[in-house]
């Protein structure tokens, strides 16, 4: 009896070691299947990003402008939503789209026209026995609806990726570099877009490499040219562009580059343009700056230039900006009818994707005929994902 | 009033990645202007949220800017389609286990972070 009380006192007080060996046990069990599966995740994440599926981004911004002249009234303009589509299909491919509404665009219904859908029995229409239907037409729109960007990347070597499809035109920094989340005005530079085109259908061949301890990249294009939707090209030349990219090994960020752009316009018109610019940024402290000209030859009449060209400068504190921007434009040089504008400005960033901005223009006309202006300009904008 | 103070960081990879790396490359890595390793597989870069004071460190030690401004960055790379390099935001724990488990990953986490784990290589401590 005593061999049996003792035999029972001694699995009682082994019993709790022996749960606990096995709760031990399948907790060291537990956590290698989740090391596993978390493993497995991360490998997931990392080596099949194609297999995501397609992501959709975009921005937004709104803005309340007041302007100094009398014809033109204060307004909140609810400028942007775009919206971005991409995929990585492959390690080497991808997809990339911008569709933007601008301005909100607003269609509406207009009067109701009377359409003929049936002639009647007799074949003679106008008779009385034909059949007519009321159905309403787009009467007024405002904004507009807008491709920016649908292309197609094949990336063979970092030294050499190809586009095709619509994308922005290479040139300069503005011109990519020009969403309103990320740029600190809602105003750009007078030049921009009115030198180089805002965007090509066509082909690039891009990419970069490093030279000792320089970067250099590129961006060799061919597209439709000017005024050429991808529906249509009007003429049998094709607009040739490059731009090199220089990035310098000193202070925090040290770039250098230029655009080159060749194309010949509907009209004839030859146009040669040239583009250079620099950025560079130490601590809190950023300067940029870009210049461009154009040369046009029309195949009748005098040969003129577009020319502009702007410095800004940026000082970051906190979650500040602070910035100011003197650009200068002239649409035609050989009329003299140049503007500068001079521009302050203050950013708030609340996250890395949400800004307010602040910003004063003055502009100054050239031609007496055109009063000169001040606008000011409060903005919200938002970057949605990426 | 309390100050916290800035956390040594550690730079990390996986311990089978035997290529050098300067702290200039590792700036030009996620600066997007590196985007592979000498044998052409692509560079897996995680970074932690922008909120992470280790994420604040290194992007100031680095690439000379606040994360938020580091962070707006590469948020334009993405929507002007100009990224060549896909920058994977993670938690610090699953920083350092995707590290471990990725032969081609490169992270960074907060250096009292990493001490028991085996299979991640430390390149350099910033503060």
């Amino acid at each position: 009896m005593k061999q049996a009380i003792a035999t029972l006192y001694l699995a009682l007080c082994l019993c709790p070691a022996i749960t606990q060996a096995a709760t031990t046990a399948e907790l060291e069990a537990r956590l290698q299947a989740l090391q596993e599966e978390i493993r497995a995740i991360t490998q997931y994440e990392t080596s099949n990003r194609q297999d995501q599926g397609m992501t959709v981004a975009g921005y937004t911004d709104a803005a309340y402008t007041v302007d100094s002249r009398n014809s033109i009234s204060p307004s909140i303009h609810l400028h942007h939503l775009s919206l971005f589509f991409k995929q990585e299909i492959s390690q080497k491919w991808r997809f990339f789209s911008e569709i933007e509404f601008e301005d909100t665009p607003q269609f509406e219904t207009g009067n109701p026209v009377s359409v003929l859908v049936d002639c009647g029995i007799d074949t003679m229409c106008g008779t009385p026995d034909d059949t007519y239907t009321t159905i309403n037409t787009l009467g007024t729109s405002e904004g507009k609806i807008f491709t920016e960007a649908l292309n197609l990347d094949f990336s063979w070597r970092a030294y050499a990726s190809f586009r095709i499809g619509r994308f922005f035109t290479p040139a300069g920094i503005w011109s990519i570099d020009h969403y309103p989340p990320f740029v600190a005005t809602q105003e750009r530079p007078r030049h921009i877009r009115k030198i180089f085109p805002q965007t090509t259908d066509g082909i690039t061949l891009y990419g970069i490499t490093s030279v000792f301890t320089h970067f250099v990249s590129y961006d060799l294009f061919a597209g439709n040219g000017e005024g050429n939707s991808s529906q249509e090209d009007q003429n049998n030349h094709k607009a040739l562009g490059l731009r090199l990219n220089l990035d310098l090994p000193y202070l925090n960020n040290f770039t250098v580059g230029t655009t080159l752009y060749y194309d010949i316009l509907n009209d004839g018109t030859d146009k040669n343009a040239f583009g250079m610019h620099t950025k560079i940024r130490q601590g809190d402290v950023e300067l940029q700056a870009e210049y461009a000209n154009a040369l046009l030859k029309p195949v009748i009449g005098n040969s003129y230039r577009k020319l502009g060209y702007y410095l800004q400068g940026l000082y970051q504190l906190d979650n500040w900006t602070l910035g100011l921007r003197y650009d200068f434009y002239d649409s035609q040089t050989r009329l003299k009818v140049n503007e500068t504008t001079r521009s302050l400005f203050v950013n708030y960033h609340i996250t890395e994707n949400l800004n307010l901005k602040l910003e004063q223009h003055a502009t100054d006309f050239q031609d007496p005929a055109v009063e000169n202006c001040y606008k000011t300009i409060i903005s919200i904008n938002a970057s949605l994902g990426h | 009033m309390t100050v916290q103070a800035e956390p040594r960081v550690a730079i990390i990879v996986n311990s089978e990645n035997s290529q050098p790396l300067t702290l200039q490359e590792i700036s030009n890595i996620y600066n997007d202007r590196i985007t592979t390793w000498n044998n052409h597989e692509k560079i897996d870069i995680f970074n932690l949220p922008t909120a992470s004071p280790a994420r604040e460190t290194f992007s100031r030690a680095l690439l000379g800017m606040s994360a938020m401004r580091a962070a707006a960055n590469e948020a334009n790379r993405h929507i002007t389609n100009t990224s060549r390099n896909t920058q994977h935001v993670k938690r610090e724990r699953l920083v350092i286990l995707s590290v471990a488990t990725n032969r081609n990953a490169i992270g960074y986490v907060k250096a009292s972070s990493i001490t028991q784990h085996k299979n991640i290589k430390v390149l350099f401590y910033i503060k």
